[in-house]
Protein backbone atom coordinates (compact mmCIF):
# COMPACT_ATOMS: atom_id res chain seq x y z
CA UNK A 1 0.00 0.00 0.00
CA UNK A 2 1.32 3.13 -0.84
CA UNK A 3 2.22 5.34 1.78
CA UNK A 4 0.96 8.51 2.85
CA UNK A 5 2.91 11.99 3.14
CA UNK A 6 4.09 12.30 7.15
CA UNK A 7 4.64 15.48 8.80
CA UNK A 8 6.70 16.11 11.97
CA UNK A 9 4.70 16.46 14.74
CA UNK A 10 5.65 17.99 18.39
CA UNK A 11 2.96 16.16 20.84
CA UNK A 12 2.71 17.00 24.33
CA UNK A 13 1.15 14.78 27.45
CA UNK A 14 0.95 16.01 30.79
CA UNK A 15 4.41 14.90 31.40
CA UNK A 16 6.73 14.18 28.15
CA UNK A 17 6.75 15.91 24.99
CA UNK A 18 7.16 13.15 21.76
CA UNK A 19 8.49 14.64 18.57
CA UNK A 20 7.96 12.04 15.55
CA UNK A 21 6.38 11.68 12.32
CA UNK A 22 3.00 11.05 11.61
CA UNK A 23 1.25 10.12 8.19
CA UNK A 24 -1.32 12.19 7.25
CA UNK A 25 -3.97 11.84 4.52
CA UNK A 26 -5.79 15.27 2.57
CA UNK A 27 -7.65 15.61 6.07
CA UNK A 28 -4.16 16.87 7.85
CA UNK A 29 -3.31 16.03 11.19
CA UNK A 30 -6.80 17.16 12.93
CA UNK A 31 -8.01 14.39 10.64
CA UNK A 32 -5.74 11.81 11.77
CA UNK A 33 -6.95 13.19 15.93
CA UNK A 34 -10.78 13.48 15.64
CA UNK A 35 -11.46 10.44 13.24
CA UNK A 36 -13.35 8.63 16.06
CA UNK A 37 -12.58 5.29 14.28
CA UNK A 38 -9.33 4.95 16.14
CA UNK A 39 -7.89 5.66 19.56
CA UNK A 40 -4.36 5.11 19.10
CA UNK A 41 -1.93 7.48 16.63
CA UNK A 42 0.62 5.72 15.05
CA UNK A 43 3.88 7.16 15.02
CA UNK A 44 7.16 6.68 13.85
CA UNK A 45 11.02 7.61 14.75
CA UNK A 46 9.74 9.26 18.12
CA UNK A 47 12.07 11.33 20.09
CA UNK A 48 10.96 11.72 23.70
CA UNK A 49 11.90 14.62 26.34
CA UNK A 50 10.63 15.14 29.92
CA UNK A 51 8.42 18.68 30.20
CA UNK A 52 11.23 19.69 33.03
CA UNK A 53 13.78 19.45 29.98
CA UNK A 54 12.03 19.76 26.70
CA UNK A 55 15.39 19.99 24.71
CA UNK A 56 16.82 17.36 26.34
CA UNK A 57 16.55 13.56 24.93
CA UNK A 58 15.78 10.95 26.60
CA UNK A 59 14.72 8.36 24.83
CA UNK A 60 13.51 7.44 21.09
CA UNK A 61 11.69 4.34 19.49
CA UNK A 62 11.15 3.54 15.91
CA UNK A 63 7.77 3.03 15.50
CA UNK A 64 4.73 3.40 18.34
CA UNK A 65 1.11 4.07 19.20
CA UNK A 66 0.14 7.51 21.20
CA UNK A 67 -3.32 7.02 23.00
CA UNK A 68 -5.27 10.22 21.93
CA UNK A 69 -7.34 11.02 25.35
CA UNK A 70 -3.84 11.42 26.83
CA UNK A 71 -2.27 13.44 24.24
CA UNK A 72 -3.16 17.33 25.27
CA UNK A 73 -1.03 19.81 22.53
CA UNK A 74 -0.41 18.45 18.47
CA UNK A 75 2.11 21.00 17.93
CA UNK A 76 3.32 21.52 13.85
CA UNK A 77 5.61 23.72 12.09
CA UNK A 78 3.00 24.21 9.27
CA UNK A 79 -0.34 25.70 9.52
CA UNK A 80 -0.97 23.67 6.60
CA UNK A 81 0.02 20.99 8.17
CA UNK A 82 -3.67 20.50 10.02
CA UNK A 83 -5.56 20.35 7.46
CA UNK A 84 -8.22 21.93 5.60
CA UNK A 85 -10.93 21.56 8.91
CA UNK A 86 -8.79 23.77 10.71
CA UNK A 87 -9.47 26.64 8.27
CA UNK A 88 -12.94 25.72 7.87
CA UNK A 89 -15.15 29.27 8.22
CA UNK A 90 -18.16 27.72 8.08
CA UNK A 91 -19.51 29.71 4.76
CA UNK A 92 -18.43 32.96 6.26
CA UNK A 93 -15.72 35.03 4.14
CA UNK A 94 -13.21 35.15 6.76
CA UNK A 95 -11.88 34.10 10.10
CA UNK A 96 -10.60 36.35 12.55
CA UNK A 97 -7.71 35.89 15.15
CA UNK A 98 -9.43 36.12 19.00
CA UNK A 99 -6.57 35.89 21.98
CA UNK A 100 -7.62 33.20 24.68
CA UNK A 101 -6.04 31.83 27.65
CA UNK A 102 -6.53 27.68 27.63
CA UNK A 103 -5.45 25.79 31.00
CA UNK A 104 -5.21 22.38 31.30
CA UNK A 105 -3.86 19.97 34.05
CA UNK A 106 -0.61 20.93 33.57
CA UNK A 107 -0.64 24.14 30.86
CA UNK A 108 -1.24 27.74 30.86
CA UNK A 109 -1.47 28.21 27.02
CA UNK A 110 -1.97 31.77 25.39
CA UNK A 111 -3.01 31.92 22.03
CA UNK A 112 -5.45 32.90 19.36
CA UNK A 113 -8.38 30.81 17.96
CA UNK A 114 -9.67 31.92 14.69
CA UNK A 115 -13.37 32.69 15.00
CA UNK A 116 -16.08 33.47 11.88
CA UNK A 117 -17.31 36.65 14.16
CA UNK A 118 -18.03 36.99 17.50
CA UNK A 119 -16.08 33.86 19.75
CA UNK A 120 -18.31 31.59 21.35
CA UNK A 121 -16.62 29.61 23.92
CA UNK A 122 -19.35 26.89 24.94
CA UNK A 123 -19.54 26.31 21.05
CA UNK A 124 -15.70 26.33 20.57
CA UNK A 125 -15.42 23.52 23.61
CA UNK A 126 -18.10 21.86 22.93
CA UNK A 127 -16.71 20.96 19.78
CA UNK A 128 -20.28 20.53 18.06
CA UNK A 129 -19.29 17.44 16.20
CA UNK A 130 -15.72 18.81 15.36
CA UNK A 131 -14.14 15.99 17.52
CA UNK A 132 -11.76 16.08 20.27
CA UNK A 133 -9.19 18.31 18.73
CA UNK A 134 -9.31 22.38 17.56
CA UNK A 135 -6.97 24.59 16.31
CA UNK A 136 -5.03 27.02 18.40
CA UNK A 137 -2.44 29.62 16.68
CA UNK A 138 0.42 31.86 17.61
CA UNK A 139 0.64 29.97 21.06
CA UNK A 140 3.18 30.38 23.60
CA UNK A 141 2.63 27.06 26.48
CA UNK A 142 4.27 26.91 29.77
CA UNK A 143 4.17 23.95 32.17
CA UNK A 144 2.58 24.66 35.09
CA UNK A 145 4.63 22.61 37.02
CA UNK A 146 7.83 23.69 35.86
CA UNK A 147 7.79 27.42 35.50
CA UNK A 148 11.12 27.60 35.11
CA UNK A 149 11.34 24.96 31.60
CA UNK A 150 11.99 26.76 29.17
CA UNK A 151 8.38 27.45 27.20
CA UNK A 152 7.34 25.80 24.18
CA UNK A 153 5.97 27.99 21.37
CA UNK A 154 3.36 27.27 18.43
CA UNK A 155 2.36 29.32 15.50
CA UNK A 156 0.25 26.14 15.02
CA UNK A 157 -1.09 23.60 16.77
CA UNK A 158 -3.93 21.39 18.03
CA UNK A 159 -5.29 20.97 21.42
CA UNK A 160 -7.44 18.41 23.11
CA UNK A 161 -10.62 20.05 24.10
CA UNK A 162 -11.91 17.35 26.54
CA UNK A 163 -8.24 17.92 28.91
CA UNK A 164 -9.38 21.44 29.04
CA UNK A 165 -10.00 23.04 32.21
CA UNK A 166 -10.55 26.60 31.63
CA UNK A 167 -10.83 28.38 28.15
CA UNK A 168 -11.68 32.17 28.47
CA UNK A 169 -11.37 34.93 26.03
CA UNK A 170 -8.63 38.00 26.79
CA UNK A 171 -9.15 41.83 25.84
CA UNK A 172 -7.42 42.53 22.70
CA UNK A 173 -4.07 44.15 24.01
CA UNK A 174 -3.67 41.89 27.48
CA UNK A 175 -2.54 38.78 26.00
CA UNK B 1 32.08 24.15 -3.70
CA UNK B 2 32.18 23.73 -0.08
CA UNK B 3 32.73 19.87 1.26
CA UNK B 4 29.72 19.26 3.91
CA UNK B 5 29.22 16.19 6.08
CA UNK B 6 25.80 15.90 6.76
CA UNK B 7 24.66 13.36 9.14
CA UNK B 8 20.96 12.63 9.79
CA UNK B 9 19.19 8.87 9.87
CA UNK B 10 16.46 9.60 7.95
CA UNK B 11 17.86 8.18 4.76
CA UNK B 12 15.22 9.86 2.53
CA UNK B 13 16.04 13.22 3.77
CA UNK B 14 19.89 12.05 3.30
CA UNK B 15 19.48 11.41 -0.24
CA UNK B 16 16.97 14.92 -0.14
CA UNK B 17 20.09 16.92 0.78
CA UNK B 18 22.28 15.32 -1.21
CA UNK B 19 20.48 16.49 -4.12
CA UNK B 20 20.24 19.88 -2.59
CA UNK B 21 23.73 20.52 -2.06
CA UNK B 22 25.64 19.01 -4.99
CA UNK B 23 22.70 21.28 -6.60
CA UNK B 24 23.95 24.53 -4.64
CA UNK B 25 27.66 23.35 -6.16
CA UNK B 26 28.92 21.86 -2.72
CA UNK B 27 30.56 17.90 -2.39
CA UNK B 28 28.18 16.16 0.33
CA UNK B 29 29.18 13.49 2.17
CA UNK B 30 26.55 11.40 4.14
CA UNK B 31 26.44 9.77 7.41
CA UNK B 32 23.34 7.68 9.05
CA UNK B 33 24.56 7.69 12.54
CA UNK B 34 26.38 9.88 15.06
CA UNK B 35 29.47 7.82 15.91
CA UNK B 36 30.05 7.32 11.97
CA UNK B 37 29.66 11.24 11.15
CA UNK B 38 32.08 11.48 14.21
CA UNK B 39 34.42 9.17 12.61
CA UNK B 40 34.26 10.98 9.10
CA UNK B 41 34.92 14.37 10.84
CA UNK B 42 37.96 13.70 12.63
CA UNK B 43 39.21 11.91 9.76
CA UNK B 44 38.50 13.57 7.05
CA UNK B 45 38.46 17.40 6.00
CA UNK B 46 34.69 19.01 5.70
CA UNK B 47 34.17 22.64 5.57
CA UNK B 48 30.93 22.39 7.07
CA UNK B 49 28.54 19.84 9.43
CA UNK B 50 25.01 19.75 8.90
CA UNK B 51 23.02 17.19 11.57
CA UNK B 52 20.05 16.35 12.80
CA UNK B 53 19.45 16.62 16.86
CA UNK B 54 16.85 13.18 16.20
CA UNK B 55 19.50 10.48 15.91
CA UNK B 56 19.51 7.02 17.89
CA UNK B 57 22.36 6.36 19.94
CA UNK B 58 23.97 9.60 19.67
CA UNK B 59 21.83 12.47 19.74
CA UNK B 60 22.77 16.13 17.44
CA UNK B 61 23.76 17.79 21.04
CA UNK B 62 26.04 15.00 21.97
CA UNK B 63 27.55 14.96 18.50
CA UNK B 64 27.83 18.43 18.41
CA UNK B 65 29.22 18.27 22.07
CA UNK B 66 32.15 16.15 20.56
CA UNK B 67 32.62 17.70 17.62
CA UNK B 68 33.47 20.94 19.61
CA UNK B 69 35.56 18.96 22.32
CA UNK B 70 38.40 17.63 19.46
CA UNK B 71 40.80 19.73 18.04
CA UNK B 72 40.47 18.16 14.74
CA UNK B 73 36.66 19.71 14.60
CA UNK B 74 36.54 22.06 17.08
CA UNK B 75 36.55 25.03 14.20
CA UNK B 76 34.10 23.76 11.30
CA UNK B 77 31.00 25.53 11.88
CA UNK B 78 28.26 23.28 12.22
CA UNK B 79 24.46 23.97 11.41
CA UNK B 80 21.87 21.88 13.27
CA UNK B 81 18.78 20.50 10.59
CA UNK B 82 15.94 19.52 12.68
CA UNK B 83 12.54 19.11 13.39
CA UNK B 84 12.73 19.86 16.76
CA UNK B 85 12.22 23.14 16.08
CA UNK B 86 11.05 24.99 19.40
CA UNK B 87 13.15 27.69 21.10
CA UNK B 88 14.83 25.45 24.14
CA UNK B 89 15.67 23.12 20.72
CA UNK B 90 17.66 26.24 19.42
CA UNK B 91 18.93 27.55 22.35
CA UNK B 92 20.41 23.43 23.37
CA UNK B 93 21.81 23.28 20.02
CA UNK B 94 23.74 26.86 20.46
CA UNK B 95 24.86 25.85 24.19
CA UNK B 96 26.53 22.67 22.44
CA UNK B 97 27.97 24.86 20.13
CA UNK B 98 26.14 24.93 16.92
CA UNK B 99 26.84 27.63 14.94
CA UNK B 100 23.28 27.69 13.08
CA UNK B 101 19.96 26.49 13.16
CA UNK B 102 17.27 25.33 10.65
CA UNK B 103 14.21 23.89 11.03
CA UNK B 104 12.79 20.98 8.50
CA UNK B 105 11.55 21.83 6.52
CA UNK B 106 13.45 23.78 4.31
CA UNK B 107 13.68 25.72 0.83
CA UNK B 108 17.38 24.60 -0.99
CA UNK B 109 17.46 28.93 -1.30
CA UNK B 110 17.41 29.39 2.21
CA UNK B 111 19.90 26.46 2.99
CA UNK B 112 22.11 27.76 0.86
CA UNK B 113 21.73 31.13 2.79
CA UNK B 114 22.70 29.35 5.54
CA UNK B 115 26.00 27.50 4.22
CA UNK B 116 27.15 30.97 2.60
CA UNK B 117 26.83 32.76 6.02
CA UNK B 118 28.64 29.72 7.91
CA UNK B 119 31.31 29.51 4.99
CA UNK B 120 32.01 33.24 4.89
CA UNK B 121 35.47 34.15 4.42
CA UNK B 122 36.14 35.42 8.26
CA UNK B 123 35.51 31.84 9.17
CA UNK B 124 36.98 29.64 6.75
CA UNK B 125 40.49 31.81 7.00
CA UNK B 126 40.12 30.92 10.59
CA UNK B 127 40.22 27.07 9.89
CA UNK B 128 44.06 25.27 9.92
CA UNK B 129 45.52 23.46 6.85
CA UNK B 130 44.63 19.83 6.96
CA UNK B 131 48.32 17.95 7.47
CA UNK B 132 48.85 17.17 3.83
CA UNK B 133 48.52 20.86 3.26
CA UNK B 134 51.68 21.71 5.14
CA UNK B 135 54.07 19.32 3.89
CA UNK B 136 56.86 20.89 1.54
CA UNK B 137 55.96 19.91 -1.87
CA UNK B 138 60.26 19.39 -2.51
CA UNK B 139 59.35 16.24 -0.05
CA UNK B 140 55.96 14.72 -0.59
CA UNK B 141 55.34 11.67 0.84
CA UNK B 142 53.87 8.38 -0.69
CA UNK B 143 50.36 8.32 -1.57
CA UNK B 144 48.45 6.75 0.34
CA UNK B 145 44.55 7.04 -0.82
CA UNK B 146 41.15 6.20 0.98
CA UNK B 147 39.03 6.16 -1.81
CA UNK B 148 39.15 4.31 -5.41
CA UNK B 149 41.46 5.38 -8.12
CA UNK B 150 40.82 4.49 -11.51
CA UNK B 151 42.87 5.46 -14.41
CA UNK B 152 42.22 4.68 -18.24
CA UNK B 153 45.54 4.69 -20.02
CA UNK B 154 45.94 5.31 -23.68
CA UNK B 155 48.98 5.94 -25.12
CA UNK B 156 48.46 5.57 -28.66
CA UNK B 157 45.91 8.86 -29.03
CA UNK B 158 42.01 7.89 -30.22
CA UNK B 159 41.73 4.34 -29.03
CA UNK B 160 39.39 5.64 -26.90
CA UNK B 161 40.92 6.05 -23.38
CA UNK B 162 38.88 9.69 -23.05
CA UNK B 163 35.23 7.90 -23.61
CA UNK B 164 35.94 4.89 -21.67
CA UNK B 165 37.30 7.43 -18.71
CA UNK B 166 34.25 9.99 -18.90
CA UNK B 167 31.22 6.80 -19.45
CA UNK B 168 32.97 5.21 -16.32
CA UNK B 169 32.45 8.61 -14.10
CA UNK B 170 29.30 9.01 -15.27
CA UNK B 171 28.12 5.63 -15.26
CA UNK B 172 29.47 5.48 -11.53
CA UNK B 173 28.16 8.88 -10.72
CA UNK B 174 24.67 7.17 -11.98
CA UNK B 175 25.09 4.52 -9.45
CA UNK B 176 24.99 6.93 -6.66
CA UNK B 177 28.74 7.40 -6.38
CA UNK B 178 30.71 10.73 -5.72
CA UNK B 179 33.12 10.67 -8.43
CA UNK B 180 35.57 13.47 -9.76
CA UNK B 181 37.09 12.56 -13.28
CA UNK B 182 40.52 13.96 -13.93
CA UNK B 183 41.79 15.23 -17.59
CA UNK B 184 45.24 14.92 -17.16
CA UNK B 185 46.21 15.30 -20.74
CA UNK B 186 48.34 17.96 -21.56
CA UNK B 187 47.43 18.89 -25.32
CA UNK B 188 44.04 19.26 -25.23
CA UNK B 189 41.76 17.06 -23.54
CA UNK B 190 38.09 16.05 -24.62
CA UNK B 191 36.73 14.71 -21.26
CA UNK B 192 34.99 17.95 -20.86
CA UNK B 193 33.79 18.47 -24.13
CA UNK B 194 32.47 14.60 -23.86
CA UNK B 195 30.53 16.23 -20.56
CA UNK B 196 29.00 19.25 -23.11
CA UNK B 197 31.31 21.71 -20.52
CA UNK B 198 32.95 24.48 -21.57
CA UNK B 199 35.32 25.16 -17.88
CA UNK B 200 36.64 28.05 -17.19
CA UNK B 201 39.60 26.25 -14.94
CA UNK B 202 41.79 23.51 -15.42
CA UNK B 203 44.51 21.80 -13.65
CA UNK B 204 46.81 24.26 -15.27
CA UNK B 205 45.12 27.11 -13.21
CA UNK B 206 46.31 25.18 -9.73
CA UNK B 207 49.16 26.90 -7.90
CA UNK B 208 52.01 24.60 -6.70
CA UNK B 209 50.85 23.78 -3.59
CA UNK B 210 46.89 23.78 -4.22
CA UNK B 211 44.99 23.34 -0.60
CA UNK B 212 41.56 22.55 -0.33
CA UNK B 213 39.82 26.03 -1.61
CA UNK B 214 41.94 26.04 -5.15
CA UNK B 215 41.34 22.31 -5.56
CA UNK B 216 37.79 23.47 -5.43
CA UNK B 217 37.90 26.17 -7.55
CA UNK B 218 39.44 24.08 -10.44
CA UNK B 219 36.46 21.49 -10.03
CA UNK B 220 33.34 22.10 -12.80
CA UNK B 221 30.53 20.09 -12.20
CA UNK B 222 28.12 18.66 -14.57
CA UNK B 223 24.58 18.08 -14.10
CA UNK B 224 24.46 14.82 -13.33
CA UNK B 225 26.25 15.18 -9.83
CA UNK B 226 30.17 14.68 -11.66
CA UNK B 227 32.92 16.66 -10.88
CA UNK B 228 35.53 17.34 -13.46
CA UNK B 229 38.87 18.76 -13.19
CA UNK B 230 39.58 19.20 -16.16
CA UNK B 231 42.66 19.55 -18.64
CA UNK B 232 43.61 23.08 -19.99
CA UNK B 233 42.38 24.01 -23.28
CA UNK B 234 45.24 25.09 -24.98
CA UNK B 235 48.09 22.36 -24.93
CA UNK B 236 51.41 22.92 -22.29
CA UNK B 237 54.15 21.64 -22.26
CA UNK B 238 54.50 20.08 -19.41
CA UNK B 239 52.07 18.39 -17.53
CA UNK B 240 50.74 18.71 -13.57
CA UNK B 241 54.27 18.45 -11.31
CA UNK B 242 53.77 15.20 -9.17
CA UNK B 243 53.87 17.10 -5.85
CA UNK B 244 50.85 19.34 -7.06
CA UNK B 245 49.09 16.41 -8.28
CA UNK B 246 49.78 14.38 -5.28
CA UNK B 247 48.56 17.63 -3.51
CA UNK B 248 45.44 17.82 -5.15
CA UNK B 249 44.75 14.29 -5.20
CA UNK B 250 44.83 14.28 -0.92
CA UNK B 251 42.13 16.87 -1.34
CA UNK B 252 39.98 14.85 -3.91
CA UNK B 253 39.89 11.77 -1.45
CA UNK B 254 38.46 13.26 0.98
CA UNK B 255 35.43 14.67 -1.03
CA UNK B 256 35.22 11.79 -3.47
CA UNK B 257 34.11 7.72 -3.37
CA UNK B 258 35.58 7.12 -6.77
CA UNK B 259 37.91 9.25 -8.98
CA UNK B 260 38.42 8.25 -12.31
CA UNK B 261 41.49 9.70 -14.03
CA UNK B 262 42.19 9.90 -17.67
CA UNK B 263 46.06 10.21 -17.84
CA UNK B 264 48.16 11.67 -20.06
CA UNK B 265 49.16 10.11 -23.30
CA UNK B 266 52.97 10.40 -22.29
CA UNK B 267 53.92 9.03 -18.82
CA UNK B 268 54.85 12.17 -17.34
CA UNK B 269 55.28 12.92 -13.67
CA UNK B 270 51.30 13.06 -13.08
CA UNK B 271 50.36 10.24 -14.97
CA UNK B 272 53.01 8.18 -13.41
CA UNK B 273 51.74 9.25 -9.52
CA UNK B 274 48.61 8.66 -10.34
CA UNK B 275 49.29 4.79 -12.35
CA UNK B 276 51.34 4.26 -8.72
CA UNK B 277 47.92 5.35 -6.95
CA UNK B 278 45.31 3.10 -8.77
CA UNK B 279 43.47 0.54 -7.54
CA UNK B 280 42.76 -0.53 -11.47
CA UNK B 281 44.48 0.68 -14.62
CA UNK B 282 41.98 -0.05 -17.45
CA UNK B 283 44.55 -0.25 -20.43
CA UNK B 284 42.14 0.65 -23.66
CA UNK B 285 43.30 -1.05 -26.96
CA UNK B 286 41.65 -0.47 -30.45
CA UNK B 287 41.68 -3.90 -32.82
CA UNK B 288 44.31 -2.23 -34.62
CA UNK B 289 48.00 -2.70 -35.49
CA UNK B 290 49.60 0.39 -34.00
CA UNK B 291 47.00 0.30 -30.98
CA UNK B 292 48.36 -3.38 -30.61
CA UNK B 293 51.89 -2.56 -30.47
CA UNK B 294 51.49 0.43 -28.42
CA UNK B 295 49.64 -1.69 -25.89
CA UNK B 296 52.27 -4.53 -25.39
CA UNK B 297 54.70 -1.81 -25.29
CA UNK B 298 52.74 0.04 -22.53
CA UNK B 299 52.41 -4.01 -20.92
CA UNK B 300 56.31 -4.31 -20.51
CA UNK B 301 56.54 -0.96 -19.16
CA UNK B 302 53.96 -0.98 -16.16
CA UNK B 303 55.61 -3.26 -14.24
CA UNK B 304 58.55 -1.24 -13.89
CA UNK B 305 56.51 2.03 -12.75
CA UNK B 306 54.92 -0.30 -9.78
CA UNK B 307 51.94 -0.87 -11.44
CA UNK B 308 50.96 -4.68 -10.37
CA UNK B 309 50.24 -7.32 -12.60
CA UNK B 310 46.69 -7.41 -10.69
CA UNK B 311 45.61 -3.72 -10.93
CA UNK B 312 45.58 -3.75 -14.77
CA UNK B 313 42.46 -4.51 -17.09
CA UNK B 314 42.73 -4.82 -20.91
CA UNK B 315 40.13 -3.18 -22.64
CA UNK B 316 39.37 -3.64 -26.22
CA UNK B 317 37.15 -0.67 -27.60
CA UNK B 318 35.91 -1.15 -31.23
CA UNK B 319 36.15 2.12 -32.06
CA UNK B 320 35.48 1.53 -35.52
CA UNK B 321 32.60 -0.36 -37.16
CA UNK B 322 35.23 -2.68 -39.33
CA UNK B 323 38.28 -4.21 -36.87
CA UNK B 324 41.50 -4.39 -38.31
CA UNK B 325 42.40 -7.18 -35.54
CA UNK B 326 39.98 -9.70 -33.66
CA UNK B 327 39.67 -9.76 -29.96
CA UNK B 328 41.91 -13.90 -30.78
CA UNK B 329 44.75 -11.78 -32.74
CA UNK B 330 44.43 -8.96 -30.27
CA UNK B 331 44.84 -11.24 -27.06
CA UNK B 332 47.48 -13.30 -28.68
CA UNK B 333 49.59 -10.26 -29.73
CA UNK B 334 49.11 -8.96 -25.63
CA UNK B 335 49.61 -12.17 -24.46
CA UNK B 336 46.39 -12.00 -21.94
CA UNK B 337 43.13 -12.04 -22.34
CA UNK B 338 41.01 -9.08 -22.59
CA UNK B 339 39.00 -7.81 -19.81
CA UNK B 340 36.26 -5.41 -20.82
CA UNK B 341 34.98 -5.88 -24.57
CA UNK B 342 33.31 -2.47 -25.66
CA UNK B 343 31.66 -3.07 -28.68
CA UNK B 344 30.99 -0.82 -31.55
CA UNK B 345 27.94 1.96 -31.02
CA UNK B 346 27.36 4.34 -33.30
CA UNK B 347 25.37 6.50 -30.96
CA UNK B 348 28.85 7.01 -29.71
CA UNK B 349 29.35 9.79 -32.47
CA UNK B 350 25.92 12.12 -31.88
CA UNK B 351 27.05 11.79 -27.77
CA UNK B 352 30.62 12.79 -28.50
CA UNK B 353 29.22 15.80 -30.78
CA UNK B 354 26.37 16.72 -28.38
CA UNK B 355 27.97 16.45 -25.14
CA UNK B 356 26.33 13.47 -24.00
CA UNK B 357 28.27 10.76 -22.62
CA UNK B 358 26.05 7.72 -23.58
CA UNK B 359 25.96 6.55 -19.66
CA UNK B 360 24.43 9.47 -18.97
CA UNK B 361 21.58 9.60 -21.50
CA UNK B 362 21.28 6.30 -23.26
CA UNK B 363 22.39 3.79 -20.49
CA UNK B 364 20.53 0.86 -22.98
CA UNK B 365 22.99 1.44 -25.30
CA UNK B 366 25.91 -0.95 -25.77
CA UNK B 367 28.57 0.86 -24.79
CA UNK B 368 26.86 2.46 -21.92
CA UNK B 369 25.81 -1.22 -20.79
CA UNK B 370 29.02 -3.00 -21.53
CA UNK B 371 30.64 0.15 -19.30
CA UNK B 372 27.80 -0.90 -16.57
CA UNK B 373 28.29 -4.25 -16.56
CA UNK B 374 32.28 -3.64 -15.76
CA UNK B 375 30.73 -1.29 -12.66
CA UNK B 376 28.96 -4.12 -11.55
CA UNK B 377 31.96 -6.56 -11.55
CA UNK B 378 34.18 -3.60 -9.67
Amino acid sequence: MARQPSINVDFITDTHRITCRVEIGATGLIGVLNNVHASLVDVEAAYVSRLQDPAKIIGNFEIGSLNKSNLVLAIVTKKESLGPQAFSSGGYKQLLPCPVIVTTAAFEIRGEVEVPGKLDANALLMGQGGGKFMPLFRAKIVATHYPEAPALAADAMLINRTLVSAFAAIARGKA
Amino acid sequence: MATVLFIDDDSEMRNLMKVMLIRLGHAPTLAARGDEGLNLAWNSRFDLIILDLMMPDLDGFEVTRRLRADPRTKDIPILIFTARTQPADQEGAMQAGADGFLGKPIEPRELGARIAELLGPTRRQTQPLPEPFRRSPEAPAEVKLTNRVIVTLGLRGGVGATTLAVNLAGGLTQAGKRVCLVDLSSSGGLAALQLGLRPKTSWADLPAKPDVHNTGAALVRHISGLFVVASPFEPVRYGLSRDTFQLMLGVLDAVFADIVIRAASVLDDATTLALGAAQLVLLVVSPEVGAVQTAIGTLQALPKLSVADHRIRVVLNHNAPDPVLTQNRVEKALGRPVDLIIPYDRAQTAAFAQGTPLSLSQPNAPLAAAVQSFIARL
